[in-house]
């Protein structure tokens, strides 16, 4: 019961920062109910998968992510997951949190940056991207126009997408802030494109992850069956809420939170512990 | 640029194969929606069988981590085998997805994204088997 309350409430917040539940989910996991860290990550990979392909709809109908640069980048996203998840079997667990606490951090620091909506500028085409038929257009509601664009830095990209699918696998979580700066570093693709295309990959990654975890039995139905329905029910909550809530405010008031959580895990990894 | 399919297809502008693929990635999205409310109602009666037996089925911290022994566990009736098919719907919905974008590059013999396709579907199912191979 108590795990199916925790888990509406990840999901709410997860609606509300924009960040897949897993983020929030594994340090609460292991911290408070003292799950062993692999089924942790095995619970908060179904809530990415619940979360996005509960989604997808919204992420596809605004005609703003690309299918092929989705396409194209999970060649990237699933291999690195499969060896993520593959190098998670080997590792020792305080290692994982160790590197949890310190992807943990890096993610409350890129929440407080804020993004421009101004769109990349001078940008170089690489010359696959016309092969591959990446480069588009969308359009843009706040400019209130159509926007082309043309996609740079392809290796860069698929090189970023696959420690991004690494990191998925190795720690069970969705790591759409590392897809996102690989098409906003690399390719130059403008903001809203690189996260509309994050969000549509997500699940796929997840689900490369995932089913490695499944064989391995790191998905318990006890944890993992009311934490998926726990985050369905939070998402669609904090759907309503959204529109209510400023959700810059709560980024505000829950990075310390995030920054604490972060800092926990890397003790308990480092052996530290009776905080 | 050595081999260009064919010349009309070059262009920036969207052409009709990807009005086309955008409208079948709706309905995918839709079929999307429906599989996660599905897997949320199998993982909610497995949860329901639980709470009324309590019992999962399996000696003590046991569960099935297979396919087939998910699905054996589910004509016996064990609310944990229930509740881990209603994950597996879960973790299928985007193994569905794409499954079915390679089938609309197939239909619309756009080569190169069947090839890339076809590498992320055998990923995503060879990834179910790597675990219990013992790696």
């Amino acid at each position: 019961m108590d795990l199916l309350l925790v888990s509406i409430l990840a999901g709410i917040f997860g609606a509300l920062l924009g960040l897949g539940g897993g983020i929030l989910l594994i340090p609460i996991l292991q911290l408070f109910f003292h799950i062993p860290l692999h089924t942790a990550m095995g619970a908060s990979l179904i809530s990415v998968i619940a979360t996005s392909s509960g989604a997808a709809v919204a992420y596809v109908r605004d005609h703003i992510s690309s299918i092929r640069v989705g396409m194209f980048l999970e060649i990237a996203t699933t291999t690195g997951a499969v060896t993520g998840a593959f190098i998670a079997a080997h590792v020792s667990t305080m290692l994982l949190d160790i590197i949890f606490g310190l992807v943990l951090l890096f993610s409350s620091y890129s929440m407080l940056q804020r993004h421009s909506a101004e769109l990349p500028e001078n940008v170089q085409e690489h010359p696959w991207a016309k092969k591959l038929r990446l480069n588009g257009s969308y359009y843009d509601a706040t400019l209130g126009r159509d926007v082309d664009y043309t996609v740079a830095g392809i290796p860069g990209g698929l090189g970023m997408m696959y420690v991004a699918g690494l990191l998925s696998g190795l720690l069970g979580i969705g790591s759409g802030t590392f897809k996102v700066l690989g098409m906003d570093i690399f390719m130059k693709l403008p903001f809203k494109v690189s996260s509309s295309t994050s969000n549509f990959m997500i699940g796929v990654t997840a689900a490369a992850s995932a089913g490695f975890y499944f064989s391995k039995g790191w998905i318990d139905p006890r944890i993992s069956g009311p934490v998926a329905i726990g985050v369905l029910i939070g998402a669609l909550l904090g759907a309503r809420l959204m529109v209510r809530l400023r959700s810059r405010t709560l980024r505000m008031v829950f990075i310390p939170v995030l920054v604490a959580a972060a800092l926990e895990m890397l003790l308990t990894g480092l052996g530290v512990h009776g905080l | 640029m050595n081999d260009q399919p064919t010349p009309s297809g070059t262009g920036a502008a969207p052409s009709d194969r990807d009005q086309r693929l955008a409208r079948l990635e709706m309905v995918v999205s839709r079929v999307l929606q429906v599989g996660v409310t599905l897997s949320a109602a199998i993982v909610a009666v497995g949860i329901v069988m639980f709470l009324i037996t309590h019992q999962g089925g399996y000696p003590i911290a046991g569960f099935p981590h297979t396919i087939s022994g998910v699905l054996s566990g589910v004509v016996q009736g064990k609310p944990y085998a229930v509740i881990s098919l209603g994950l597996l719907v879960l973790l299928l919905t985007p193994v569905l997805r794409v499954a079915v974008s390679l089938g609309s590059f197939v239909v619309e013999q756009d080569r190169i994204y069947v090839v890339v396709t076809f590498y992320v579907l055998a990923v995503l199912i060879a990834s179910f088997f790597l675990g219990q191979a013992g790696i």
